[in-house]
């Protein structure tokens, strides 16, 4: 009886041991197992964060071309109205000008003439004049 | 039992050892895709809803000295239609109207242009298809504003017509915003295949400099196939813009210039006239034009159809130059020693035979010196003055003042006149090459002789391009000045000439009415028959002046020519005279060079 008794106390220790290491083992597998979520999760907000790395470049890129067709258009623009002042300076049409509103203006004699020197002239008359020379 | 447990936990350690692996695979693939292969993808993507189209720079300009803008590229579109998205004939009649009622083109061509939906073409086996017509032009080089508004009033269209339905394609045209104002030298281009093709002038000497480069341009198309208006756009190839070619043309100038041309063309009707402003000092070409011209901007056909108007005469036509030779032969004469200003000649009462062969002056004289000869331009002194030369010193001294050689001038193409080889004259020639017979220059050749007596001797090119600009990095390319040839050898030739060509304009002269006020101008009248189909033509003549003002300090030369002057007025100093007083006032009056208080003074 006694034998029998000794033999289930040492059942029920090994029982409650095997238990223990199951629970241990499963702890020790979920921390595995949580790890490897972990390490997952981080590769994923990696690449997550590399894709949309990638989808911000590519909507600058877009942003980009935006504004350099935007400079386009605005050079266009100044090129036409280039064109116009031109138009407009040439002597031929401000000479019909002067006859069409009848300024009577005539030329200046050679004692009417003075030469202004410009102190700050602007940099592309200067650009003009020193390549000129 | 334990061992079904360990069975079930080996099973459910493998199945996630697998979904751990396939998660890994999946991982690593997806890495790939999107960033390894990342880009490959997106092109691949991109192509599917991307097209690419070949775009072109612009043009290079040509600007005068100052910057002054002289061919430039106006900013336009190419209306263009896709008669697919146009579904309703009212759609198509509204459109049509909108078009006919902003541009000027006919109602049969835009309805052609709408309703015509398919086409037929034929494969490489013979036989046929019909495919779509989704791209038709309806207009080139349409004004941005107008076209704006074309596509503005399109959209108010009811029912809806897509805004791919009607659109405009960037393009430039070749504007010349001065009008008719140096149009023959700048030329033209037309348009052919997508591009300016340069025609003449500037534009054609200068065109591999103009020239852009082709870029390409990728965007994003709607499923139609047009592009989408805020779509990305990306350069794939940087376009690259031509040259700017600066001339040293002055603006100012060249409208005076062609605004007294006019004058003298309104008032005596020749058939033709040149006018030629040079810096003696530097061989700058500042303001050159000729009648008849042209307005570049209108290429109508019968504004086209004047084919002289195009062409270069003052390079292109030779024409024997008559008394305005006589300077370069006498001061040859002066400087080998020959003769001096006050050596005297018998001037045969106006009329002398030689070889049988009568020369006369357009007056009597008797024994005169040579000052006077040029004075009154006497043909008879001149000419004795060629015998005493010799062939030899007189074909030499014209060559060292460049007739018979190119000037150097930019344009093509550029006659070198006709000034033959002394084995080639005849027994008259040694008295008619003086006095500017037997001899055909180009009026530029002839500036250039004048620029050489009006600079002390000093031998030039002339130069009309000064230099060009890179619009890519600002950098200019010049074109340097060369160094002169010195001519004469004694240093008192020059002003021993200048000297007598101031009395032509003066009291006595043959020109008192190119003359200037407060001013001495230096310069020589001619007047010469017309050479047509190799014989002098009748009752035509080719009348000139040219000279140099103010005479010891030059600012400019200056050569007016009328070809074929009318009858009774054929005379250089009467008919060109005048012309080049009004232009040389202005042009002074503009270079602010002040007048001489002495000579006004003696004026009064």
């Amino acid at each position: 009886m006694a034998t029998i008794k000794a033999r289930s106390v040492g059942t029920q220790r090994r029982r409650s041991g095997a238990a223990e290491s199951a629970v241990v083992g499963f702890w020790v597998r979920l921390g595995v197992l949580v790890q490897i979520i972990a390490l997952l999760a981080g590769v994923f907000c990696l690449f997550s964060y590399r894709v949309s790395l990638g989808d911000k470049l590519t909507q600058t890129a877009r942003e980009t071309a935006r504004v350099k067709q935007s400079i386009h258009e605005l050079d266009r623009e100044i090129e036409a109205l280039r064109i116009k002042k031109e138009v407009y300076s040439d002597w031929e049409y401000i000479s019909r000008q002067i006859e069409h509103y009848n300024l009577g203006l005539r030329p200046a004699g050679p004692t009417q003439r003075y030469s202004l020197i410009l102190k700050n002239p602007s940099p592309r008359l200067h650009r003009v004049e020193t390549a000129a020379r | 039992m334990h061992s079904n447990r360990n069975l079930i936990l080996s099973r459910v350690g493998l199945v996630a050892l697998f979904a751990v692996i396939f998660a890994i695979l999946l991982a690593i693939r997806l890495y790939h895709v999107q960033i390894v292969d990342h880009a490959e993808y997106l092109s691949k993507a991109q192509k599917r809803y991307t097209a690419e189209k070949t775009t072109r720079g612009k043009r290079g300009g040509v600007y005068d000295c100052n910057g002054h803008m002289l061919v430039g590229n106006k900013p336009c579109e190419t209306l263009i239609v896709d008669p697919a998205l146009i579904t309703t004939p009212e759609q198509a009649a509204a459109i049509a109207d909108i078009i006919c009622r902003e541009l000027s083109v006919s109602r049969e061509h835009v309805d052609r242009q709408i309703n015509t939906k398919t086409r037929t073409r034929t494969n490489k086996d013979g036989s046929t298809r019909t495919v779509n017509i989704r791209y038709a032009v309806i207009a080139r080089h349409v004004d941005t504003d107008i076209a704006k508004k074309i596509k503005q009033s399109v959209r108010e269209i009811k029912p809806r017509v897509p805004l791919a339905a009607v659109y405009g394609e960037e393009d430039y045209l070749r504007y010349y915003p001065k009008g008719h104002l140096l149009a023959n030298v700048l030329g033209f281009t037309s348009f052919s295949q997508g591009e300016d093709v340069a025609v003449s002038g500037v534009e054609s000497s200068f065109n591999r400099q103009m020239m852009p480069e082709t870029g390409k341009v990728r965007y994003e198309r709607a499923r139609d196939g047009g592009q989408l208006p805020y779509g990305m756009r990306e350069i794939t190839q940087e376009e690259k813009d031509g040259f700017n070619i600066y001339l040293t043309i002055d603006e100012v100038l060249q409208s005076i210039v062609e605004e007294e041309l006019d004058k003298m063309m309104a008032e005596y009707h020749p058939k033709g006239a040149y006018a030629i402003m040079a810096d003696p000092k530097t061989g700058n070409i500042l303001a050159l034009a000729q009648r008849p011209t042209f307005n570049p901007n209108d290429r109508s056909v019968e504004a086209m159809r004047n084919k002289e108007a195009w062409r270069l005469l003052f390079i292109e036509d030779a024409f024997e130059p008559g008394s305005i030779m006589k300077a370069l032969s006498i001061s040859i004469a002066l400087d080998e020693g020959v003769v001096t200003p006050e050596s005297k000649f018998d001037a045969e009462g106006g009329t002398w035979f030689y070889r049988g062969k009568p020369l006369s002056d357009s007056s009597r004289r008797d024994v005169i010196t040579v000052a006077t000869a040029i004075q009154k331009s006497s043909n008879i002194v001149t000419a004795k003055i060629g015998l005493l030369m010799g062939e030899e010193m007189l074909y030499n001294g014209l060559k060292k003042f460049g007739i018979g050689e190119k000037t150097g001038i930019p344009l093509k193409p550029e006659s070198r006149g006709i000034f033959p080889a002394i084995s080639k004259w005849d027994g008259l020639s040694i008295t008619r090459v003086p006095i500017g017979y037997s001899v055909a220059v180009t009026p530029m050749q002839m500036v250039r002789a004048y620029c050489a007596l009006a600079d002390n001797g000093n031998l030039r090119k002339l130069r009309l391009f000064d230099r060009a600009e890179n619009p890519e990095t600002g950098e200019w390319i010049e074109n340097p000045l060369e160094p002169p040839v010195q001519i004469f050898k004694r240093p008192t030739t020059s002003q021993e000439m200048k000297t007598m060509l101031k009395a032509v304009t003066k009291e006595g002269g043959t020109a008192r009415q190119a003359g200037i006020p407060g001013y001495d101008v230096a310069g020589k009248t001619g007047t010469s028959r017309k050479v047509v189909k190799g014989r002098y033509a009748p009752g035509k003549y080719y009348s000139s002046f040219i000279g140099f003002v103010p005479a010891d300090d030059p600012a400019f030369v200056l050569m007016v020519t009328l070809d074929e002057p009318p009858s009774g007025r054929i005379y250089g100093g009467l008919i060109a005279g005048p012309t080049f007083r009004k232009i040389g006032e202005r042009a002074l009056s503009y270079l602010d060079i002040k007048p001489d208080p002495e000579l006004m003074e003696k004026r009064k």
